[in-house]
């Protein structure tokens, strides 16, 4: 019953969460489109690759289970090629300058990324000297941390390399 | 195929690529990638351009027939 009601206030605000973060972008953003024609093209090529991505890994884990191979519990590996997904939606984005609207800065999403990375392993590294990340060499749901960090490390590094790799071509010249 | 004909264009009107694409709305990635041919852009976007350029779009983005 403790247990039931600490996750529905999790999720309770979680929703919230998303729901002040949705009206504040709302009320905070003007006529202007948030990304151009081209950035819109290339988010819904990114997306393609990331679904697809998504829905093989998926169904590899579900084929690696059936086979009696499981290297997650079943509360965490599906989460696994979600995450796979986001990261590849992400670098896809960025590669093709579409993953920062018009108005954001890139300083605040580098923070916002530095945030995730370290409140993950706050949680996360402490959990995996407990031993309670693994239990019989299966990652269990305690673990989830050290993967959602992992992901965000990896589009920390492609949003810095490719941020230097712009101001770079930017000043060399506008790109040219 | 480079667009040589935008980036003279905008260099007449002593415009940076971010200053145009600020002008027409887009990412100064948006006009990199134009100039370099990289990009189609749409007509909407085409015509916004030939406006803060002062150029038809012929003048900025017909090809002639290779023929």
């Amino acid at each position: 019953m403790q247990k039931n009601l600490s996750w529905l206030l999790g999720a309770l605000c979680g929703v919230t969460l998303v729901v002040i973060v949705y009206l504040i972008k709302r009320l905070t953003s003007g006529k202007q489109a948030d990304f151009d024609e081209r950035q819109t093209a290339a988010r819904g090529e990114a997306f393609k690759y990331a679904f697809f991505t998504t829905s093989f890994f998926e169904l590899l884990y579900v084929c690696l289970e059936a086979g009696g191979i499981s290297f997650a519990d079943q509360t965490v590996g599906p989460l696994l090629p979600v995450l796979l997904g986001v990261a590849i939606f992400a670098i896809t984005a960025i590669a093709k300058d579409a993953y920062l609207s018009l108005r954001e800065n890139p300083k605040t999403t580098l923070v916002f990324l530095l945030l995730m990375i370290a409140s993950n392993l706050l949680i996360g590294i402490p959990k995996f000297l407990d031993g309670k990340a693994f239990s019989d060499g299966r990652l269990t749901f305690d673990g989830v941390q050290l993967p959602v960090a992992a992901l965000f490390l990896v589009v920390l590094a492609a949003f810095v390399i490719h941020w230097f790799r712009g101001r770079r071509s930017a000043e060399d010249g506008e790109g040219e | 195929m480079k667009n040589l004909r935008l980036k003279s264009a905008r260099a007449a009107k002593d415009l940076s690529q971010e200053a145009l694409a600020s002008l027409v709305g887009v990412s100064r990635q948006t006009i990199n990638a134009i100039e370099k041919g990289d990009y189609n852009p749409t007509i909407r976007l085409c015509i916004a351009i030939c406006r803060a350029l002062g150029k038809t779009l012929d003048e900025l983005f017909w090809e002639e027939d290779p023929k």
